[in-house]
């Protein structure tokens, strides 16, 4: 005797398109959300951990968004809108977490250095220079662009949009913070 | 120096793992969490309302119950009764009925929706 199949999308879960998985998560589907946040969760906790510089702060914070989201995902108009918004929620719910740590976002580089996290992640790139560290030394505002632009793919519009802040200071921080960051790792490749 | 597309490159990895049961547990663990405590303060503030109903209702009793007492003697009496307490009755029945649909969220269940 054959089993029958079952005709509940939730058993394809894994298999179907993004927007029909957020179009179900949309109508209150519990197991659609859980598939979201299985699918999101890398993304959106490399890119707190870029900006946090501190992995548990990232992942806890990962964790807040993933609930904002959940709050907020009924009124998403366009399921194909996922990805940006939720990345947005990630950089509101990290500026909201810096405001409240009383790490302004300015360019105190200095105040952002004593507070860097000294010891190495385990993963390491470029020859031995973890790109976390290297973006720790970087502003905050600075990094936020950073991150935003080269490791999300955002223009400056949208930078503009997601961190509060002009175009134009946008695009100097992002010129500022690409030229700092090369310089770093420039730097330790020369010590090699 | 290094360039635009190796810095790129060093942004394509990243140091959380590609799955992590252990983290989607946690999230859906405080989604629950997140949920039971919208459940609870919305469960508080209809505890409130009713308090507060029963209040008002205690005080209003107290102040009118001397031209009920007036309206209940002189009035006449339906099996023993006193034809107002029977009607009053009755007109907090119905209330009773109706109330729980108008305080209800969903507001498009309910008697009270026309039928096409």
């Amino acid at each position: 005797m054959t089993p029958r199949r079952t005709r509940d999308p939730r058993g394809r879960l894994e298999d179907a398109p993004e927007e029909t998985v957020v179009a179900l998560a949309m109508s209150g589907d519990d197991g659609a959300f859980a598939e979201l946040v299985r699918r999101r969760q890398k993304r959106v906790r490399d890119l707190l951990r870029r900006l946090c510089g501190d992995h548990a702060l990232a992942d806890d914070l990962a964790q807040k968004v993933f609930v904002r989201a959940w709050r907020g995902i009924g009124a998403l108009r366009d399921p194909g809108a996922f990805g940006g918004w939720l990345k947005r929620v990630a950089v509101s719910a990290w500026l909201s977490e810096a405001r409240r740590a009383a790490a302004p976002i300015d360019d105190d580089e200095g105040a952002l250095l004593a507070a860097a996290d000294p010891a190495p992640s385990p993963q390491r790139v470029a020859g031995g220079i973890d790109l976390e560290r290297a973006l720790a030394r970087l502003a905050p505002a600075e990094r936020l662009c950073v991150v935003l632009a080269h490791g999300e793919g955002m223009t400056h519009a949208e930078i503009a949009e997601a961190a509060h802040l002009p175009l134009g200071t946008v695009k100097s921080h992002v010129l500022r913070g690409t030229e700092k960051l090369k310089r770093i790792f420039a730097g330790v490749s020369d010590d090699d | 120096m290094m360039t635009d597309t190796q810095l790129s490159d060093l942004f394509a990895e990243g140091t959380a793992p590609e799955t992590d049961p252990d983290f989607t547990l946690r999230v859906t663990a405080r989604i629950g969490r997140a949920r039971l405590g919208g459940r609870l303060r919305v469960l508080a503030l209809r505890a409130a309302g009713v308090l507060m109903l029963s209040g008002v209702t205690f005080v209003a009793a107290g102040v009118i119950k001397p031209m009920l007492v007036q309206l209940v003697d002189g009035a006449p009496q339906f099996m023993g009764v006193p034809a107002p307490v029977v009607l009053g009755v009755l007109i907090a029945g119905l209330a009773l009925l109706v109330r729980p649909h108008l305080l209800s969220s969903d507001t498009s269940v309910g008697f009270l929706e026309p039928i096409e």
